[in-house]
């Protein structure tokens, strides 16, 4: 907590994804092809959104069985608070547009 | 693993596989995140989205190790990251008070200086001195490269420019047939050759084409006749002794020697070459200016000058004979030949090329000068033997003027540069004392963390301390050895770019010669005088080391024990 963020147009796109179902728990791949963002550019904003507190992780057995358990992610209360105000801000900027509609 | 990638897809098999032994490499305090890519990758079924997803992958590996040296390069040398978080002092490990980043950065420096133009020169030129100017493996590779450079591109000069500076007397005469055959005008290297330590290199041969390619030159007759005469001197003084009378008796025995000398005085010109072969050498060089200063020289020093012994041993022999005809009324005789002698002297000192020659050339005619005076003496010529001693008497000034002008005799210039040099090896021992130690204090520290973490010893304390202080020392004294090679690199290029070639090439290789004189190791064999400034400047700087060294040392215990 307390770590400024860098907000860029693909971190907001992940606070976005992330707070269409904000009590949820999201999965890299399924957050990949809401925001359109590739596992390079994703993982590092989760990474860093990890770090600074906002976001809480979990591993979870997969569905089938086998395969390994999968890591999820969502926005902890704080966060939830904190991502919304951020796309708030970005939005009356016009720095970004939210694409949670086109989803 | 399971995943749903068809397993015809090589592509994204070979994706999967890759970032895997990824997550395998990925460091520890952020693996999690690499199993959690490779989590996902069961969920992909198309090849094409797998392969971008891995791909992805793989480059966020390589980014969380850059991050992770990068964090690892901020901390101190022999510091763990996962011992980072650890309080400094008590009874934990010493560290070094500078990163590795700080310490690195350094070395890079001092590297960068080495490996530029400048610094590789006087790096190679002052290594080469330490070892006596003998060459090294990578010179002979570096010819070797030059040679077939010059063989591809049919360029005799190139390979006649190798002959010269090869060191090994069976390579160089290859070179130099081949150079011949390419270019018969360059049928003099084979007289160049000639004046290697080893008397064999002077093949069968060369001495009939250096004859029949330049006839009217005394200096192929002067060839010759050492190659008569010099294995024959060498036999005696083996067997019997080095008395100049018994080795003047085995040479004027000796007829072929005899017919060689007698067509070398006749020979209406004198060249020694030295004009051609300076300007090969210099040519060769400007070419490949990163080439050893020592192999330069080598061409230069191995040259063939002409034997003083056996000209003043023939000289002598015809002048005896000039007086002894002039003794019994023939002086017309006797001037025949000692004018035909003292032709041959002027032609060695007015056109030989080198200051050798020149001095020679003196010799010969002060020699013959004082047959011609007591000749007119004892036949009662007093005006013509004034006029000779007036002659004697330029000669004289002549022989002292050359003499005084040459660099060796110039006591100031001789300690001037005497000085530079020792401060060039000065800085230059320093500077490699500092890298070795440097070097080992780092290993030490890196290695020794893991055997060593708990303890503090004293080893630990002064390697830390060289950690600190060693590097930025190292760049400093790199600096000064630089800026006091100058002054060498200086000469190195006006030697390069001069026109002239005899007295370049004999300040040059004075001036060399003096930085090979003064080198340390040389002091080891060859205990004089001169090295006395050396050897005090030495000792006291390793006293003045050695006593910063235990001062910090010191401040670094008590440092220590008070940290709470």
């Amino acid at each position: 907590m307390g770590l400024r963020l860098r907000i860029s147009k693909q971190t907001l796109a992940v606070l976005d994804a992330l707070l269409v179902h904000p009590t949820q728990w999201h999965h890299g791949y399924a957050l990949s092809q809401q925001t359109g963002l590739a596992s390079g550019t994703l993982y590092p904003i989760l990474m860093r959104l990890e770090k600074s507190g906002w976001l809480e992780t979990r591993w979870e057995e997969s569905a089938v069985p086998g395969r390994p358990p999968r890591h999820s992610y969502r926005l902890g209360s704080d966060g939830r608070e904190w991502a919304r105000e951020e796309l708030m801000a970005a939005q009356e900027s016009n720095f970004w547009k939210p694409v949670q509609s086109k989803v | 693993m399971t995943t749903q990638i068809p397993r015809s897809s090589v592509l994204a098999r070979f994706a999967l596989n890759s970032l895997e032994l990824a997550v395998r490499l990925w460091p520890k305090n952020s693996r999690h995140w690499g199993k959690a890519l490779l989590a996902e990758m069961g969920e992909i079924t198309e090849p094409g989205a797998a392969l971008t997803w891995a791909t992805g992958g793989i480059f966020l590996f390589f980014r969380v190790l850059l991050a992770h040296l990068f964090d690892w390069m901020k901390l101190p040398a022999g510091a763990r990251l996962s011992n980072a978080s650890q309080p400094v002092g008590g009874n934990g490990p010493l560290f070094p008070k500078h990163s590795r980043m700080v310490t690195a950065v350094m070395l890079l420096a001092t590297a960068v200086l080495f490996f530029l133009p400048a610094g590789r020169e006087a790096r190679t030129t002052v290594s080469a001195s330490w070892r006596e100017m003998g060459d090294s493996p990578s010179d002979r590779r570096e010819l070797e490269k030059l040679a077939a450079q010059a063989e591809s591109e049919h360029d005799a000069r190139g390979l006649a420019f190798v002959a010269l500076s090869y060191p090994d007397p069976q390579r160089a005469s290859q070179l130099a047939e081949r150079a011949v055959a390419l270019d018969p005008r360059l049928v003099w290297i084979y007289a160049s050759s000639f004046g290697r330590p080893e008397a064999a290199v002077m093949k069968q041969g060369w001495l009939d084409r250096l004859k029949s390619s330049d006839p009217d030159n005394a200096f192929v007759y002067l060839v010759g006749a050492q190659t008569e005469g010099e294995p024959r001197i060498e036999r005696t003084i083996v067997a019997h002794s080095a008395r100049e009378e018994a080795l003047r008796d085995v040479l004027t025995g000796d007829q072929q020697w005899l017919k060689e000398m007698d067509q070398a005085f006749r020979a209406p010109r004198y060249d020694s070459y030295s004009k051609q072969r300076g300007e090969l050498i210099r040519e060769g060089w400007r070419k490949t200016p990163n080439l050893s200063p020592t192999l330069a020289v080598y061409g230069l020093v191995m040259h063939r000058l002409p034997d003083l012994f056996e000209i003043k041993t023939y000289a002598d022999l015809r002048i005896r004979e000039a007086l002894e005809a002039g003794g019994t009324g023939k002086v017309p005789q006797a001037e025949q030949i000692l004018g035909e002698v003292l032709a041959f002297g002027k032609r060695m000192s007015e056109g030989g090329g080198t200051d050798a020659d020149r001095l020679i050339g003196f010799e010969v005619v002060r020699q013959d000068l004082m047959g011609l005076s007591k000749l007119y003496t004892d036949v009662g010529r007093r005006n013509d033997a004034k006029n000779v001693e007036a002659q004697l008497q330029e000669v004289e000034l002549s022989t002292k003027k050359l003499t005084h002008t040459h660099p060796g005799f110039q006591a100031d210039a001789w300690r001037r540069y005497e000085k530079k040099a020792v401060v060039v090896h000065t800085a230059a021992g320093t500077a490699l004392l500092l890298a070795l130690v440097t070097l080992l204090s780092l290993l030490l520290l890196e290695v020794g963390a893991a055997f060593s973490w708990r303890k503090v010893r004293m080893g630990r304390r002064l390697a830390c301390y060289v950690a600190d202080y060693g590097p930025a020392l190292l760049l400093v004294v790199s600096v000064i050895f630089l800026f006091s090679f100058q002054t060498f690199a200086s000469v190195l290029e006006q030697y390069r770019s001069a026109n002239q070639t005899n007295i370049e090439a004999v300040d040059f290789v004075w001036k060399l010669s003096l930085l090979q004189r003064m080198n340390p190791l040389s002091y080891l064999d060859k205990p004089d005088s001169r090295y006395i400034a050396w050897l005090v400047l030495t000792i006291a700087l390793a006293i003045t080391a050695l006593a910063v060294l235990v001062r910090g040392l010191l401040r670094h215990k008590t440092a220590h024990a008070t940290t709470p």
